[in-house]
């Protein structure tokens, strides 16, 4: 076994020497079971063996700390993995952590190992949940949580993106209400079909999603159903990726993926959770019953309101003209009422004005034969007063012409001849005419001489002129 | 608006009927208007039973033409 290298002095072994010797130090020194916890980096199971050997680690930051091997042998690895499908509704799987118990053994051939002889579900059920309650945490701080909720939902969802399986229970009830719903109404649908439970899940709905995303304009709902699958292997509705891309995505997604466990975080996020695939085809057919009734509403009212408008206008034209027929025959009565009491106010003005006149004419007529009373005294005093002036002026004038006439009688008594002739003075007259200038006298003209008590015819003899001048 | 228009979409149909019946209710119309407003509710309400019942051929041909990925 072991031999002696002389020349180098050195003592050389057998691999084998070594890993007996490992063997023996392991066994004496790890003799009891341990509980230990770690996380499932690959599962390694054998169906024909029925032999699962799982690759262990444990994890900082990303960073491997430590890494094993374990192996559960095909009796334990049916009981644990039962009892864990029937705690946690999930077959143990890669990526989980888990809490087990095992004995260490080493062999010389296939090295160190844990041998695993029980596994505690409960401890990776708490893991789970705590996972999925970072998940949550983790859609909400990012603002994703609410996101596919607060999106609008179309009226009428006619135009459906469905991940499903073509062969699955849920699709195939689907189908049957929608196809045969007794209100005729159509919708289009696709199916993407995808896979729905399990590890491999995540990704596939993942990739069609994305598929559907390149669509979106033309879709207006996704739905996510699955049934008849049990609840098994559902925990990746619970990853974070899914959930995201759920919870982000731009047009509704409605599950219905038919289990009795607790929701999941994808249908927590989706705009609706309907349970089953045939609660999502009634939730639908909601929608257009809504809409439908929606039509028989708008076109009830449209009917009633637009009798009710009709006939408001109807009333309206009818008020008007009843108004207008009695305005007008009030406005023709009140100007007949104005016209009469105009009439009158007039008639008794004009009676006013005629009294005011008659009694104006009267204090006229007083007025003028007071003045013409007034007048003609006036003129008849200015007449007698003339009158008697005249007369006193008569009666002056005549004794002053009896006066003057008397003067000129006296003068005239002075003047005449007879007087003159009495005192010895005579007129000779020839042919008739007084004779004062002897110049004009012719001897033998017949001279006549007018004494006081006679005449005397005579002859002229002779003519004796004086100085005197001739006229 | 023309509800010939295939790209017209419940939603906006819907909507303008809804205005149309509001319209008609608040009594916001006049009666020149009546008619026409019910002629085009009816024209929308036509429109609206159709998507309801029926299938688009334009839309089912784009959804087959679209080939989603194989079951992974």
């Amino acid at each position: 076994m072991m031999s002696d290298d002389t020349s180098l002095n050195r003592k050389i072994y057998e691999l084998s020497d070594l890993a007996a010797s490992l063997k023996a130090t392991i066994s004496k020194t790890y003799q009891g079971r341990y509980w230990i916890k770690a996380e499932i980096a690959k599962l390694n199971f054998y169906p024909k063996s029925g032999h699962c050997y799982p690759d262990l680690v444990e994890k900082s930051d990303h960073k491997v700390k430590a890494q094993m091997r374990a192996i559960i042998w095909a009796d334990d690895f049916f009981r644990i993995n039962q009892e864990f499908l029937k705690v946690t509704n999930e077959p143990l799987k890669e990526g989980i952590a888990i809490l087990f118990m095992a004995g260490i053994t080493y062999s010389p051939v296939y090295g160190l190992s844990l041998q695993i002889y029980n596994i505690e579900p409960s401890f990776t059920l708490g893991k789970m949940a705590q996972q999925k309650n970072e998940t949550i945490k983790k859609l909400k701080e990012a603002k994703l949580f609410d996101l596919n909720r607060s999106l609008p939902f179309p009226k009428l969802p006619k135009t459906i993106a469905i991940i499903s399986v073509e062969t699955s229970k849920g699709y195939h009830d689907f189908n049957a209400i929608m196809k045969t719903n007794e209100f005729g109404f159509a919708f289009h649908y696709k199916l993407f079909p995808s896979l729905l439970q399990g590890d491999q899940a995540v990704n596939s709905m993942l990739l069609q999603l994305d598929e559907i995303r390149k669509y979106a304009n033309l879709f207006d709902a996704v739905l996510i159903i699955r049934g008849g699958g049990g609840d098994v292997g559902l925990s990746c509705y619970d990853h974070f990726l899914l959930a995201s891309a759920v919870a982000s995505f731009p047009i509704p997604v409605i599950t219905g993926i038919g289990h009795s466990t607790n929701e999941t975080v994808v249908e927590m996020v989706a705009y609706a959770n309907k349970i089953t695939p045939t609660d999502v085809a009634y939730f639908l057919l909601s929608k257009f019953l809504v809409a439908q009734q929606e039509i028989t509403d708008s076109i009830k009212s449209i009917f009633e309101n637009s009798k009710n408008l009709l006939r408001f206008k109807q009333n309206w034209i009818q008020n008007i003209s009843r108004q207008f027929s009695a305005s007008s025959t009030k406005m023709l009565h009140n100007s007949y009422f104005l016209l009469q009491l105009n009439s009158s106010k007039l008639q008794k003005s004009i009676h006013q004005r005629q009294n005011l006149e008659r009694i104006n004419m009267q204090k006229f007529q007083g007025q003028i034969v007071y003045f013409a009373e007034n007048q003609f005294q006036k003129y008849h005093s200015q007449i007698q007063n003339q009158q008697t002036k005249l007369k006193q002026a008569s009666v002056f004038f005549i004794s002053r012409k009896k006066e003057q006439l008397f003067q000129v009688e006296s003068k005239l008594k002075l003047l005449d001849p007879v007087n003159v002739l009495k005192r010895g003075y005579s007129i000779t007259k020839i042919n008739g005419k007084s004779l004062r200038n002897a110049g004009k006298l012719s001897v033998n003209d017949e001279l006549r001489t007018i004494l006081y008590n006679g005449e005397i015819i005579s002859i002229v003899q002779k003519i004796i002129k004086n100085k005197r001048d001739e006229n | 608006m023309k509800t010939e228009d295939s790209k017209m979409k419940y939603t906006e149909a819907a909507s303008e009927l809804e205005q149309i019946v509001q319209d008609i209710e608040n009594a916001e119309i006049s009666v020149d208007e009546l008619s026409e407003k019910v002629k085009r509710a009816a024209e929308l309400i036509h429109f609206c039973n159709k998507k309801l019942t029926q299938t688009e051929e334009d839309v089912q041909k784009v959804l087959d033409d679209i080939s989603p990925l194989a079951k992974s």
